[in-house]
Order: C-alpha cells, then structure tokens, then sequence
C-alpha cells in the first residue's frame, strides 16, 4: 500500500511532499467519530445484543436484573402457538401497504398541487410542516377526538340523521382508520422531498413540454414522474420503515384494540414486554421486527448507493 | 407561462382538500380546547356554536403544568446538547474521511435509524434498571440521544460535505 503510494508520488512530483501527508491527516479525522461511535455502541448496539439474548431466554421482572433460563427459539413457537403473532403479522402488512401507497400518492399529489407559487402555497406548506413537527401523541389524540362518537365526523353523520360510526372501535374499520391517519402524518414529510425533488427539474424542460403541447397531465406522467422516479424509491422503503415503526398513534388511539385488531408488532413486542412482563416474548417479536426492518434497510441502501452514482 | 396554467385546473382542488385535512384538525382542537367538559359532548349545531371560555386554560394553569413544561425543556435541551456534541464530528469525521470503514459506519447508521422503537426500550429498560438510570430524566435524555444520534450525523454529514476542503 505505502510503497504504491510512493511510486505515484514519484511519478507526479509536483504534488509530491503533500500526498502522503493529506492521506494520514484524513484518517486521522476518524478521532472525531470516536465519541459517537462509543455512544453509539453502548446505548443502541450493546442493547440490540441483550434484546437478542432476551429473545432466546425466560426474562421475567424477577429475573431481569440476574440470569437468564436459555430456552432456544420457545418463545418465537410460543408467540406463533398463541396466534396473535400470526394475526398481527398481516395487520401489520396490512397497516404498512396502507400507509405505504396512501403516503405516497398523497406526498405526490401534494407536491405536484404545491410547485407553483400560486397564493395559500406557503400557507399551506407551513401548515403542513407544521403538523408534521408535531408530536405524534398530539396528533393522535386529535384524531381520536375527530373519530369519536360525539367527534366531528359523527356529528356530521348525525346532522343528516345517521348513526354514528365505530370508527375507531369497529372491527373492520379501526385497522383502515389508523392507517389512514398515519397517512395523514407521513403526507408533509413526503410531499416536502417529493417537491424538492420536482423543484431540482429544468424549467427548460417544462418549457421544451409546453412547446410540444403537453397538456399538464401529460406533463404530470411524462416529466414529473420521471424525474421523481429515484426519489420514488428512497421514500418508498423509508415510509414502509415509517408504518413499520408506527407505534404512537396505535397506542394513543386504539391501543391495539378492539381486541388485537389494530396490534402491529412493534405494539405487540410493547405489550409483551411491559404489560404482561414477559420480556422474553415481547424480545423475540421486536426480533422479528427488526429483521425485516434490516431486510428494508439493505434495500434502501442499495437504491441510495444507485442514486449517488447516477448523480 | 403563469404557474395557473402550468399547474392547470386540478390542483387548486387538492390544495383545497389538504387546506381542510390539515386545517381542520388544528382549528378543531383549539374549538375544543374552549369548551367545557359538558359542550364537548353536545352534538349537531350546539359543536360549532357556543359561549367559548378559557377554564380548560386556567384549570392547568398550576404546579403539575408547570413541572411538566419544566421537565419537557430540560430534557429537550440536554437530549439537543448532548446530540450536537456527538453528532457534529461524527458528521465531520465521516465526512471527511475515505475508504470501507465510512461506508460501513453509514449503512450501520442508517439501520440502526431504522430500527423500531419498542425493540430498543424493551433491553433499555433492563440496562438502565441495572445501571440504575430507570425513573430518571438523564435516563430519558440518554435514550432519546441514542435515538436521534444516527439521524443526526447522517443529516450532517452531506452539510460538511458540502463545506471546500481548503477552508
């Protein structure tokens, strides 16, 4: 290594005394990573560790500051044995293909609607930016006011003589109805990337649309969403990541319920763990999320190495 | 070439559509937040006319809010210290540097960004049970530092990037 970075030095002798040095003076740079990488590796990776020793063992509140009984992959089998794992495993599909395509379309349309600087734009942007940096536990009791029995929604509903609607206790509509609000909260984010993303075109290429006689929708299909197609997938993979995640808004509006129809994973692992105290249970579940988290996150790094070459 | 033709007739429809989605949520709140427990419950008209007052305002106007507030500033200003002085030279460092370890440390960031809440609380709560951090605001700090350290330097990390070498 050193003796190849000689001969170049050699052979480009105008450059010669600096190269060396500019190269041990980069590494050297990794001293201010140091501090991060200790916080890093004491308070998430060391954690991660114990969360996969926790799934393999029985930890109860008893036990959980002593050893653990090695049990092998018991709890996973005893996750899938009681049924809920199975359940909200395609809640949670469900839950994530929602927010997914919701979330999208959503941001797109939204974006689209604002790249002009029509009036209300910067309005509407900052109230959107807004509710975005909102806490999600605000958020959803909002919503859980708007959905509820005496909310606006049913009041609606009732001005014109109907009943009110379960949205958040029924069956088949709680799942959809948290869905749809997580959608809500994930729109401004993606419509704020998505809208960089169409800002960065060439107005000449508009231009050049305009001259062809591009109608705007043709425009819409033909320039925007081509443009926006690597965006696309980077914000595909991290709003799937985003409705994997979701916890607060299920545990503020529904709380899982009714029974476990609304429960994702993160909310079973949450439950597992610290409502009935089996630690080891609610382990092997968060396990289980954070593969298939992992299994995202590969692929969204890929698509983001693709990008960065192609720019 | 006015932005009206250009975005043509539909989107002051979706514009309309997301200023009630997102407008209506807000003011919603704040109609309510003038109530008293009793009009929250009235249906039909008696939701949007009423005699507003401000006793849900003065109601919490007491120690518990106060402590509360309290407490939401020390932990957001120690978890934004704490999170700077990790953050920046890790973003410089990164930045800065070459070579597979970068690389490495970057996709470990981004997953480690990735990973679910409740699957880093659950080992957080027995680790900090045994170093004695649990029922602690610098517990809370710590935890909420863990979490946002990732997003921050992979935030930062392009900003440096972006800074010429030779200042």
């Amino acid at each position: 290594m050193t003796s190849r970075t000689m001969k170049k030095v050699g052979r480009r002798d105008s450059s010669a005394p600096s190269a060396p040095r500019k190269r041990t003076r980069r590494q050297i740079r990794f001293v201010f990573v140091i501090p991060a990488t200790l916080f890093i590796a004491i308070f998430s990776v060391y954690p991660l560790t114990q969360l996969l020793r926790m799934s393999v063992s029985d930890v109860t509140p008893a036990t959980l500051g002593s050893n653990w009984n090695f049990v092998g992959f018991s709890n996973f089998s005893k996750g899938f044995a009681e049924g809920t794992l199975g359940t909200v495993l395609s809640n949670t599909l469900v839950f994530v293909g929602i927010v997914t395509v919701l979330g999208l379309i959503g941001g797109l349309a939204a974006a689209i609607s604002l790249r002009g600087s029509a009036r209300g734009t910067g309005l509407l942007l900052g109230l959107m930016v807004f509710i975005w940096a909102l806490p999600p536990v605000v958020n959803g009791s909002v919503w859980k006011f708007l959905l509820g029995n005496t909310g606006l929604f049913n009041s609606m509903l009732g001005l014109s003589g109907a009943s009110p609607i379960g949205y958040l206790y029924n069956q088949h509509l709680a799942l959809f109805s948290v869905a749809i609000v997580n959608s809500w909260a994930v729109v401004p984010f993606n419509a704020l990337v998505f809208r960089a993303a169409i800002l960065n075109i060439d107005p000449e290429i508009f231009e050049a649309a305009q001259l062809d006689g591009a109608r705007p929708f043709q425009e819409i299909r033909y320039v925007i969403m081509a443009a926006v197609r690597p965006t696309t997938l980077v914000l595909t993979v991290l709003t799937v990541v985003y409705g994997f995640r979701s916890f607060d808004f299920i545990y503020v509006m529904t709380y899982g319920g009714p029974g476990t129809v609304t429960t994702t994973l993160p909310f079973l692992s949450y439950v597992e763990a610290f409502v009935r105290y089996d630690f080891g249970l609610g382990s092997a579940t968060a396990v289980i999320t954070v593969v298939l988290v992992i299994v995202l996150a590969m692929v969204y790094a890929r698509s983001v190495r693709r990008e960065e070459r192609e720019l | 070439m006015t932005n009206k033709r250009k975005s043509g007739k539909v989107a002051p429809v979706v514009r309309g559509l997301l200023f009630v989605a997102y407008g209506v949520p807000i003011i919603w709140i704040v109609i309510t937040s003038l109530k008293t427990s009793g009009q929250v419950f009235n249906t039909g008209w008696g939701m949007i006319f009423f005699s507003p007052n401000i006793t849900a305002y003065t109601k919490n106007l007491h120690g518990a809010l106060l402590q509360a507030g309290l407490q939401s500033i020390i932990i957001a200003t120690g978890t934004c210290v704490l999170v700077l002085l990790i953050a920046v030279p890790a973003g410089y460092g990164l930045a800065r540097t070459t070579g597979r370890i970068p690389t490495i440390a970057l996709g470990a960031l981004i997953i480690l960004q990735m990973v679910p809440q409740t699957a880093t609380v659950i080992p957080l709560f027995q680790v900090f049970g045994s170093w004695g951090l649990l029922d602690n605001t610098l517990g809370v700090v710590i935890a909420d530092t863990a979490l946002l350290t990732p997003f921050a330097v992979l935030l930062l990390r392009p900003f440096f990037r972006g800074v010429p070498i030779a200042l």
